[in-house]
């Protein structure tokens, strides 16, 4: 591998590995059982809240218990609501600053990742939050000078009230689906950004999210402003311990681009085998601004996450490049959504995924044009590798066009590494195993060069440490 | 195939069932417009059927009308009435209309192909119609052309049945003229070494649900199907084109194109599925949809579900778009007016599929007919 100044940051072994079995961490408040009025209000008054969250807490709740559970989302029943605590508060009073005021059970695990040398050598900002809240944050000055706001959403919610309100769960509406709603009734932690005017934001700001137990919900909420002509790369990193049972990842991300901005959001999703994650992602790009996902899904016991954009402006446009690894039994379940509301609207979803010992990769796409979208292109890719007869991979798009002057293609291949091609690299001397993660990382690679420099490599190793086990890459 | 069902069976689940059990996509729950189709349910049956203005220039060996079958017979087949009886249903109930048209069909028809061309006519009448074909290919070079027709007003389901046995081959030209509400669901299983050669054009109706399931079951099956839907002005079509291989070594494609005129409604979709015993397979889906017109609504899903690794390939493509100008520029520079593009790029896709040709029908007046001019 080549050398470089952020080699020292390559894991050796997979994340949960590195985090080793969770270890007890002392919690200051939790809540735990069945969910009802009198835990949301709970969960509000612990949190000082204005009532206007409350209430949209309350309104989330009721639509939580209306709403049917989705019939196609698989595994899901495995999920026992009632035996999870929905809200835990580590030992940490305020966010801290400096890595030395966290307490050593929690202020290991993010050394064991290498998380405070990440920030000092690339980060303008860090907010990282372990069970429910934020126990670590801290910004650049340099954002301060240029207005930028990075808070913790909860910490926002209480300073910004009047900016918060205007987008918070205006992107992504607690009445998509029942566990939206769930997220909205009980969300906690997150990170809340506003970029100003013609900010132009040159170094990522990364929020870290780690569950430290099992039988634990985390619901954390990031809602990310640009305004008109700002730019933002925001990168979410999450991860846990082995832990025996499961916990329950339901995030959501909220993305408004103002006219001619640019959002950047790169997930790099590593939880350990025992986290069912599910995450919500949703944008919406004004007249002129660019929104890109980039989403590296290697960990989790089940994964659902589908990206969306609403092109809500003439000359949006929008990207959604994943690639996911599902190393059997586990399951990722994924996609990405573009809607297509105005003229000259672009989009282009990428979908690459390897399947290995038993793994199940689904692909499940939308994308629609609206009528009236004159001239909007879309074009979608899906490529699935599949590594043994064991594993499978399935691919459900949905192409929907009410606009004549638009044009929506889409191609998928689904297939295993070609014997030729192995056979042309160990007549060059590779052995089967190099061959084989020659062509495996070969696959990734145009991806790859989608992602910041760091986190590309970063992401690169621990698919190779993946598949070292597995006899057949690194 | 799934279990088969006794008539006491097919009432309860046409009491309990739902039209589909699963929403088709978030912005469209459902693809096909089940209220329209719903009237199978409760219309009277249609007095008689109805030909279409269009006929085909083959000698049918049989034609259906509601309640009424005419046998003609032909050279290599033996033809054989069906009608309603105690004997179990086979064909797979999946929804409330499978069950409903269960118990209602009232026309039906055995074939034997041993190699020879057996053209059926279904007409549909101004009431409900059902009909049901069971048909066993034994030999190579066996033929089923088939048109269906229903009028405006009429609302028409059939189901065909077609087991290709093994070693044995079969050319299917199916042509669903539309107009009506048409449900209309093939399903062809193909043995050891045998193959299928689908052509399909359909043209819209007040809603026409056109769905073909070929299942490859034995080892070295080969089956292609080649569909040209044409929906304008007011027409809506759900096409659903699955091909499952189980198979060791087979091969499985569906290639469609599609046209939407005016405020026409189009979908075209469906599944290449690789089964875990399909070693060796390969499965293609394409499906390709112009617009044409402001109001008009064309929808691709083409769906790929690979359940082994060891597949030789798997693919789809789709592309739902205007006509490339290019295309539009080199007829209009030839002297074409925009209307007469638009008629060409109608023949085009009807007779994608072969059909006009296998039918003896005129592409022409084909192309008229589904243009509505």
């Amino acid at each position: 591998m080549v050398k470089t100044e952020v080699s020292g940051l390559l894991p050796e072994r997979l994340p949960e590995e590195i985090l080793g079995y969770a270890a007890p961490s002392k919690a200051r408040l939790e809540f735990r059982g069945r969910i009802s009025r009198e835990l949301v209000e709970e969960l509000s008054r612990v949190k000082g809240e204005p009532g206007w969250m409350l209430r949209l807490r309350l309104r989330a709740l009721e639509l939580f218990e209306k709403l049917p559970t989705p019939n196609w989302v698989y595994g899901i029943e495995e999920i026992d609501l009632e035996e999870l605590a929905h809200y835990v508060k580590p030992d940490v009073e305020e966010p801290v600053k400096s890595w030395d005021d966290l307490p050593a059970e929690i202020r290991k695990y993010y050394e064991k990742l290498g998380i405070p040398e990440l920030e000092a050598k690339m980060l303008a900002g860090l907010n990282v939050q372990f069970e429910s809240e934020t126990v670590y944050h801290n910004v650049k000055e340099l954002l301060s000078k240029k207005g930028v706001i990075m808070l913790p959403m909860d910490e926002a919610v209480k300073r910004y009230p009047d900016l918060v309100k205007k987008y918070f769960g205006r992107v992504f509406p607690a009445s998509d689906h029942k566990f939206a709603a769930l997220h909205y009734a009980l969300w906690s932690g997150g990170a809340f950004v506003y970029v100003p005017p013609h900010v132009r934001v040159p170094e990522p700001l990364e929020a870290f999210f780690l569950i430290g137990r099992s039988l634990e919900s985390q619901f954390e909420h990031t809602l990310i402003v640009a305004q008109e002509g700002g730019f933002i790369h925001f990168v979410e990193g999450c991860s846990a311990p082995m832990f025996k049972g499961y916990s329950f990842h339901d995030g959501m991300v909220e993305v408004y681009a103002h006219r001619g901005s640019t959002v950047k959001f790169t997930t790099l999703q590593n939880w350990s085998r025992n986290v069912v994650n599910f995450n919500n992602k949703r944008g919406i790009a004004e007249e002129d601004a660019r929104i890109d996902w980039i989403e590296g899904s290697i960990g989790s016991k089940i994964t659902y996450t589908y990206p969306s954009t609403v092109l809500r402006g003439a000359r949006a446009s929008s990207s959604s490049i994943v690639v996911q690894l599902a190393k059997g039994p586990y399951v990722k379940d994924s996609g990405s959504k573009m809607l297509h509301l105005a003229p000259y609207t672009r989009s282009r979803i990428i979908n690459k995924s390897i399947s290995v010992d038993g793994g199940v990769n689904i692909y499940r796409g939308l994308v629609r044009v609206a009528k009236g979208a004159k001239h909007a292109r879309s074009h979608v890719e899906c490529q699935s590798l599949i590594l043994d007869d064991k594993s499978v991979a399935y691919t459900y798009p949905h192409n929907q066009v009410d606009e004549p002057t638009a044009q929506v293609t889409h191609e998928a291949t689904t297939g295993k590494i070609g014997e030729e091609q192995l056979f042309y690299l160990r007549q060059r001397g590779l052995t089967e195993q190099e061959a084989t993660s020659l062509l495996v990382m070969g696959f990734l690679e145009d991806v790859m060069a989608d992602l910041p420099f760091e986190y590309a490599l970063v992401l690169r190793r621990v698919i190779e440490v993946e598949f070292a086990r597995l006899g057949g890459v690194g | 195939m799934g279990k088969p069902l006794s008539r006491e069976e097919l009432r309860e689940l046409a009491s309990r069932l739902p039209y589909q059990r699963v929403k088709d996509s978030p912005t469209h729950p459902y693809y096909t417009d089940w209220r329209v189709l719903s009237a199978a349910e409760s219309r009277e049956y249609a007095e008689r059927g109805v030909e279409p203005p269009l006929r085909p220039g083959l000698d049918p060996v049989a034609v259906l009308e509601p309640c009424k079958a005419t046998l003609n017979g032909g050279t290599g087949v033996e033809v054989e009435e069906l009608r309603p009886s105690g004997e179990p249903w086979r064909f797979p109930v999946e929804g409330r209309l499978d069950a409903v048209h269960g118990i209602r069909w009232c026309t039906g028809l055995r074939l034997v192909l041993d190699g020879g061309s057996a053209p059926v006519f279904l007409w549909g009448g101004n009431g409900y119609s059902g009909y049901h074909v069971e048909v066993r290919v034994k030999k190579p070079g066996s033929r089923l052309p088939i048109v269906t027709y229903t009028p405006v007003g009429g609302v028409t389901t059939a189901t065909l049945l077609v087991e290709v046995e093994d070693g044995a081959s079969l050319r299917m030209s199916t042509l669903n003229l539309g107009e009506g509400a048409v449900y209309f669901r093939r399903l062809v299983v193909l043995g050891n070494g045998s193959s299928l050669e689908s052509g399909l054009s359909v043209l819209g109706g007040s809603m026409v649900h056109d769905r073909e399931d070929v299942f490859l079951e034995g080892d070295g099956g080969k089956a292609s199907t080649r569909a040209g839907l044409v929906s304008v002005s007011g027409e809506k079509i759900d096409s659903i084109l699955n091909v499952v291989i189980n198979g060791k070594d087979c091969e499985g494609s569906v290639r469609a194109r599609g046209l939407v005129g005016g405020s026409g409604y189009l979908v075209s979709r469906g599944v290449a599925r690789v089964n875990e015993a399909a070693r060796n397979a390969s499965a293609v889906f394409e499906s390709y949809v112009t617009v044409l017109d402001e109001g008009g609504r064309g929808y691709s899903v083409p769906v790929l579900e690979v359940n082994t690794g060891d597949v030789r390939e798997a693919r789809h493509s789709t592309a739902v778009m205007a006509p490339p100008a290019d295309a539009a520029f080199y007829l209009r520079q030839r002297g074409l007016s925009e209307r007469e593009a638009r008629f060409l790029l109608a023949m085009a896709v009807l007779e994608y599929g072969g059909v006009p040709e296998d039918l003896g029908v005129d592409s022409v007046e084909l192309a008229a007919a589904a243009l509505g001019v």
